[in-house]
């Protein structure tokens, strides 16, 4: 007969054993984890030259480039002002400094970037919010960083936009086909559904997929404003620009770890 | 014998008239001789697969696609011939099978997943029809 003190004495044994057991296994699949994020010879990243950006005179012209390749539908011809700001859908746009940099603007800072923009769109995170909080997977960072979009899976709940502390996702309040000019959509690229969520995914449609650096849409358009290319390679240009020059990054405090850089 | 077996009979046969409700409701309206829906031949070779793998497996295609390149960032497949093949309806697919009503909606409206009463098949909601885009181009 097993009394109950041995009863008891047994089953917190077991109990911490099996604890024990899974937290070992747990360990064990977080140290894999980090072999394969170190192993990835990948990582993609942008970094915008603020003073080239600054002297570009036709800001509008790159994102016009960007937003025609990807099907973006314009409603920017709405007539309520405040209807035209709810239903834009933008993947790269002009913010004033302030606003994209709001912990290192001051009233006497120089009047360059005082009255600056800067172009932002998709940081492509580390550690992306937007992807913790999707509930059906529907965005997700791949290997090489690059924080993509599933269009087949987004349910459009919003989650991610209310993660996102850089307002860089849009969600299609309306049916996007009404925002396009049935005589300029790019037909090898799709357009979206009402009910989506959309963001810039770095032009990955362009990658042939062999590891190479492709020339995103922007990046082409900036006449070397912007650069693109793999933060692993250290002979990449991005990597170059960042050695020589000093960046900063949008809201680094925040620990997203963002990755599109920009020189001042 | 139970004693009021006919009752059983009734609800029987009350049950087995719903049961084949279809069968006798086609016949019944001279929907009986319906015809299979013949495909025109499309424009190239064979090409991702033999036609007779295409034409059972084509809908677990799409779909393996789908994920394959959204997701793993797998964007080309061996063809038949051995060459690689871009995973894309409208760079690939369409560029033999051009007409989507043709090569998709004759079938998908004769099973029912397509134009009926609701559309299962929201592919050209986003995916751009290139035939239609040609068409609306011309003056």
């Amino acid at each position: 007969m097993t009394s109950r003190r041995e009863f008891l004495k047994a089953a917190s044994l077991t109990l911490g054993g099996v604890g024990v057991g899974l937290a070992g296994l747990r360990l064990a699949r977080a140290e894999e984890h980090e072999i394969e994020v170190a192993a990835s010879t990948l990582r993609w990243a942008m970094v915008v030259d603020l003073p080239r950006w600054i002297d570009l005179q036709d800001h509008e012209q790159v994102f016009q480039v960007c937003h025609r390749a990807h099907n973006v539908p314009d409603f920017s011809g709405l007539a309520d002002p405040e209807e035209r700001i709810r239903h834009a859908i933008k993947w790269i746009w002009d913010e004033p400094f302030a606003n994209a940099f709001p912990g290192q603007h001051h009233e006497v800072m120089t009047e360059r970037y005082r009255e600056a923009a800067a172009p932002v769109l998709c940081n492509h995170c580390e550690s992306p919010s937007c992807v913790r909080v999707c509930p059906t997977q529907a965005t997700w960072k791949r290997d090489d960083g690059i924080v993509m979009m599933d269009m087949h899976r987004c349910i459009g709940c919003r989650y991610c936009i209310i993660a996102c502390p850089y307002g860089s996702r849009s969600f299609n309040f309306r049916d996007p086909v009404q925002g396009l000019d049935p005589g300029s959509i790019t037909p090898s690229y799709p357009r979206r559904m009402r009910g989506v969520v959309e963001k810039c995914t770095f032009c990955s449609e362009l990658s042939d997929g062999s590891g190479g650096a492709w020339e995103p849409e922007c990046v082409r358009a900036s006449q070397g404003a912007l650069s693109f290319g793999n933060l692993r390679d250290p002979r990449s240009e991005v990597r170059r620009l960042l050695s020589e020059r000093f960046s900063i990054r949008r809201k680094p405090d925040l620990g997203t770890n963002p990755y599109v850089f920009y020189l001042i | 014998m139970q004693k009021d077996a006919w009752k059983v009979a009734i609800g029987v046969a009350v049950f087995l008239g719903f049961f084949t409700f279809p069968i006798w409701y086609n016949v019944a309206f001279g929907h009986q001789d319906w015809e299979q829906p013949v495909i025109a031949d499309a424009a190239g070779n064979e090409c991702v697969m033999s036609r007779a793998q295409i034409r059972l497996d084509h809908m677990t295609l799409l779909d393996q696609w789908r994920n394959e390149v959204v997701r793993d960032e797998l964007r080309f497949r061996p063809g038949v011939e051995g060459d690689l093949r871009t995973k894309s309806i409208t760079r690939t697919c369409m560029g033999c099978h051009t007409d989507r009503n043709e090569f998709c909606g004759r079938c998908h409206q004769f099973v029912g997943v397509e134009g009926q009463v609701f559309s299962e098949v929201f592919c050209w909601d986003c995916h751009v029809d290139t035939v239609e885009v040609a068409r609306r181009d011309e003056p």
